[in-house]
């Protein structure tokens, strides 16, 4: 292969729309670029002018796959602008709620939109032919996801009971130990996902990530903890724009992210992953094990494997959350506006979600600054394609092309999410 | 697997969003049908994700389902398939994200599956307009009133709806 184009103009099995572009001359990859061309939302605008209190309902209508993340990002930022902390119960609900949400996000692309790269199937519905009780199995996991957020949220997508301060109504006990069954037939399930899609073949790729998470001392990171990565970063939230900045790149209507003075980066499961092993239930860790995975992966192409391990967690981690709760007195702590700036960082499941926000002391929202993980992701899904098409010029066309599709994939982008920004300038003469 | 509650009988489903002018008719639709309380007739209004219909209708002996379409066609035009036998044109009936599942694509997963009702009827409703609004176009509305006169006969006498 000396000169070559490849090209995707509409990528199949992600949310949103992208393509792919990649350029080869001389058997040399000239360009690799993620296209992303859905049209840019305005949130950071018309969040603008808005109260405080509604920005989880606004920045949910973000995304209809990681609503509970929005919500969770921005009811953390608001909550540190007025000084509140949230805990016992109601922080339980919280880490309840993103269970939910990971174990059917995670499931849904786990089964119905990366597997089928792997088995060899254009889509779930041709690979439900050949595999119809995976598939099954994956609805049932992804109904358990969407039943918890109803439970909890009032509805699967763009949830009504997430409030600045907590929740409007919370479970009675019973409510909850009614998922107990579901659960556990979902934690053993997931544990047959992690030993299934480690049998898969795995294209060779692995690079030197700068894996970026939050990390919490005492448990798998969801809504709470440092800003960290391996390779020394260690912040709190209120930091994150003195380490990371994003910029503008001309074929992309989302923008692109770095870390000040070095580079590209990567969020979601394979840098959580990474930074946090430790914090894995050991169920999880003894699944990785087993399957020989190690406390580290850096093939993107494994990343389904770390997702289904994320799907153990996040069943454990639900069982535990039940087991212990008590139902709170009041389903919120009171939070009233002060002038102020507050930043919240959560892990929605495709990787580290920030939010920003400036309010003044009527707690109408003066800024608004939403970095989803997907944006993040942008530049190192780049650089994922360039590596593996530089090692793969020998493939025919037609196998190249799935594979760097199949690259995007491994990140579950959610291009949707990151659309979300456009700074317009009109010069009138 | 966890235990699944099935019955015997029909499911009515109306799907759209009530906010997109005409896309809600379906919804109308299913709501109206569902006042008149008919035995053995479970109705839903509104649906977040195709897949969740394979776990409703399974075993049902008929699945109704109504929503708009948007085709070439003149507003109020009424269109009926039969879900198991009909190629369903799948740029008619769209879903709104690629992680949700459209009507076509969840029959042919649950062609895939072994889960489906014994019958599926679906009518799509041309509509006029799209745009950000609740209020659904004379013409639409009037299709939409003599089809769920017609569903509610129907219904009542236990026979096959017959075209608007």
């Amino acid at each position: 292969m000396k000169n070559k184009t490849i090209k995707v103009d509409y990528l199949a099995r992600v949310e949103g729309e992208g393509g792919l572009f990649i350029k080869i001359k001389n058997d040399k990859i000239v360009e690799s670029r993620f296209n992303i061309f859905e049209p840019p939302r305005f949130f950071e605008g018309f969040l603008k002018k808005r109260k405080f209190t509604e920005a989880p309902d606004i920045t949910a209508r973000i995304c209809g796959i990681c609503p509970v993340a929005y919500q969770m990002s921005s009811t953390h930022a608001m909550e540190q602008i007025c000084g509140v902390k949230v805990d016992g119960p109601l922080r339980d609900l919280r880490r309840l709620l993103y269970c939910g949400e990971w174990i059917e996000s995670h499931a849904l692309h786990i089964f119905m939109l990366h597997a089928p790269d792997f088995l060899g199937y254009e889509d779930a519905i041709k690979m439900a032919g050949d595999y119809p009780e995976i598939v099954k199995k994956a609805l049932q996991l992804k109904k358990i996801g969407n039943d918890l957020m109803i439970k909890l949220g009032g509805r699967e997508i763009h949830p009504i009971n997430v409030r600045v301060g907590g929740f409007y109504k919370v479970p009675e006990k019973k409510e909850l130990e009614e998922f107990i069954a579901p659960l556990k037939w979902a934690l053993a399930t997931s544990l047959e996902a992690v030993d299934l899609v480690a049998t898969f073949d795995f294209p060779d790729l692995e690079r030197d990530y700068e894996f970026v998470s939050l990390r919490h001392p005492d448990e798998y990171p969801l809504c709470e903890g440092n800003i960290v990565s391996n390779k020394g970063i260690d912040i709190p939230n209120d930091k994150f724009l003195d380490f990371f900045e994003e910029y503008q790149v001309s074929h992309s209507t989302s923008l692109h992210s770095k870390v000040k003075k070095r580079g590209e980066y990567l969020v979601g499961p394979m840098a959580r992953f990474h930074n946090n092993f430790d914090k894995l239930p050991p169920s999880a860790r003894k699944a990785a094990k087993k399957v020989g995975l190690g406390k580290s992966c850096i093939n993107p192409f494994k990343s389904i494997i770390v997702r289904a391990l994320e799907l153990v967690f996040a069943c454990e981690e639900a069982l535990k959350i039940i087991k212990r709760y008590e139902p709170p007195e009041k389903p919120f702590v009171e939070c009233l506006p002060k002038e102020g700036i507050g930043h919240g960082c959560t892990e929605a499941p495709r990787g580290m979600l920030y939010h920003r926000y400036k309010i003044d002391h009527d707690g109408i929202i003066k800024e608004a600054r939403i970095i989803p993980p997907t944006s993040q992701n942008q530049k190192s899904i780049e650089s994922d394609l360039q590596k593996f098409v530089e090692k793969n010029l020998h493939l025919s066309d037609k196998n190249i092309t799935w594979h760097c599709e199949q690259t995007i994939r491994n990140y579950d982008p959610c291009i949707s999410c990151s659309c979300h920004f456009l700074k317009l300038k009109i010069n009138r003469e | 697997m966890p235990k699944k509650n099935i019955t015997p009988g029909v499911l009515v489903v109306g799907l759209g969003n009530d906010f997109r002018s005409d896309d809600g008719v379906g919804l109308f639709v299913a709501r109206q049908v569902e006042k008149e309380n008919l035995n053995n007739v479970k109705v839903i209004v509104g649906v977040s994700d195709g897949t969740s219909l394979l776990d409703s209708w399974e075993n049902k002996d008929h699945a109704i389902l109504i929503d708009s379409v948007n085709s070439a066609e003149y507003s109020g035009f009424l269109y009926k398939f039969d879900g198991l036998s009909d190629n369903i044109p799948e740029d008619y009936f769209l879903a709104y994200s690629s992680h949700s599942f459209s009507i076509p694509r969840t029959i042919n997963l649950g062609k895939a599956l072994g889960q489906l009702p014994k019958m599926i009827t679906i009518y799509g409703i041309e509509g006029k307009s799209y745009l950000p609004g609740d209020a659904i176009n004379s013409a639409v509305k009037e299709t939409a009133v003599k089809l769920i006169s017609n569903i509610v006969e129907e219904l009542k006498i236990g026979g096959e709806i017959i075209h608007a």
